[in-house]
């Protein structure tokens, strides 16, 4: 949520990402100390969907629903991103030969759109799926799913931290357009640890129901056939992943 | 970077199996985001507009949001990233207007200190069970930073301005 003017990207870029996570950062803790600090609390607002509504209703002297109906475009922006960021991650994929070359066709604007509807034709089966297998379940079942995205996105953290401890290590003679700093492989290596006490979190404290371990794990099976029987045999480095990273420099080390 | 998140680093470092691995999982977390709150938007849209709706025909009323998000998608084209953009300064003035306008209000000792005194443990007050329960919450931190890897593309044919819009 944040602009920052791009001159010299690799002096630039690390700047704009502490800039943004210290936007993040402060955000993030005046928000918990104003919506704790006033009624209904803290221990109410931490259980609402949107905890603004009740100092909106105060301070503009109108209705929850009319409140709610203000918070909405915020609320449609958030799932806007998040479809935004599977069409650019699934035709990412296709484009390394990941998935089939369907997803990585784009419209006007390199706009990936076969990946969107897929996307989306796979997010509505799942729900159609889930109110219709045991329509009494419908509300548990939804929360559960909700923990199998939060097991999924917590492996991709994990991983993604790990890749980069591995990096520094592994090509620490590559030339790096920017210094990462001492504090790099400590801090990653923390977040590793928090990563997993959630992930353990998850995956035990969460439910007393084990319905979203066995999803995640039909879901990581599938991915895992899906990689052996098709992709491994057919994948390879798309032209940013040469161009751009250090693709390239990998395979001409090796 | 690379366009498409986190998967290209993992597969240079960590292997082509676990790169596909963070690829599969990254899209299938942000489906599984994507429907769940798009069932939470309709019934937020029909509460808010005093839709009369019968619960069997909620699947059509998904069926129209995910067509009008395709459709917005399309639409915007190359005015994607200008448009989230912009819709991060107005999603960002919210609190502000918010903390704002409510400071007048604020009472951190009735409201914070008072209430936790009616639970035994200050630090934990939902035990340790209900803190593990509360944490993944704070995942949802490192989003912010994981987007970053999707914006590049645009901002590589927009102009070098803007870097960031998530």
């Amino acid at each position: 949520m944040l602009i920052v003017i791009v001159v010299q990207a690799t002096s630039t870029v690390p700047r704009a990402l502490m800039m943004v996570f210290i936007t993040m950062f402060v955000m993030a803790i005046a928000v918990l100390f104003a919506v704790c600090s006033q009624w209904p609390g803290a221990f109410i607002s931490a259980y609402v969907a949107f905890p603004f509504t009740f100092g909106f209703v105060d301070m503009f002297h109108t209705s929850f629903q009319r409140v709610t109906i203000s918070l909405l475009p915020c609320f449609g922006m958030e799932i806007y991103t998040l479809a935004y960021a599977f069409g650019r991650q699934m035709c990412a994929l296709s484009r390394s030969k990941l998935l089939p070359p369907v997803f990585s066709y784009t419209s006007w604007g390199n706009v990936p759109y076969m990946s969107l509807i897929i996307g989306s034709v796979l997010g509505l089966l799942h729900l159609v799926v889930l109110q219709y297998i045991d329509k009494d379940q419908f509300e548990v079942r939804i929360g559960l799913m909700y923990t199998v995205a939060q097991l999924c996105s917590i492996f991709v953290y994990v991983i993604s931290m790990l890749s980069f401890i591995v990096f520094r290590y592994k090509y620490g003679v590559l030339t790096r357009p920017f210094n990462v700093g001492i504090l790099g492989v400590p801090l990653a290596l923390i977040g590793v640890g928090i990563f997993i006490v959630i992930g353990v979190g998850l995956c035990f404290f969460a439910n007393d129901n084990h319905f979203h371990l066995k999803a995640y794990a039909i879901l990581a099976s599938f991915g895992i056939a899906y990689y052996f029987a098709y992709a491994r045999s057919r994948q390879s480095f798309s032209q940013e992943e040469q161009s751009i990273l250090f693709a390239v420099y990998v395979i001409k080390g090796k | 970077m690379v366009a498409g998140g986190a998967y290209g680093f993992a597969r240079v470092t960590m292997g082509p199996f676990l790169g596909f691995m963070v690829g599969f999982f990254d899209s299938l977390a942000n489906i599984i985001y994507v429907s769940l709150f798009i069932r939470v938007f309709v019934l937020l849209f029909v509460f808010c507009f005093h839709i009369q709706y019968d619960p069997d025909n909620l699947p059509y009323m998904w069926v129209l949001t995910y067509c009008g998000l395709v459709l917005f998608h399309v639409g915007m084209g190359k005015f994607n990233f200008w448009f989230m953009t912009f819709m991060g300064i107005v999603v960002l003035a919210v609190p502000i207007i918010f903390i704002a306008g409510t400071a007048h209000q604020m009472d951190y000792q009735t409201w914070v200190v008072d209430q936790q005194r009616l639970f035994q443990h200050v630090w934990m007050p939902l035990g340790a069970r209900g803190f593990v329960k509360l944490l993944p919450v704070s995942a949802l931190f490192y989003f912010g930073i994981d987007m970053m890897c999707l914006v590049c593309e645009d901002t590589k044919n927009v102009s070098p301005s803007a870097f960031y819009a998530n």
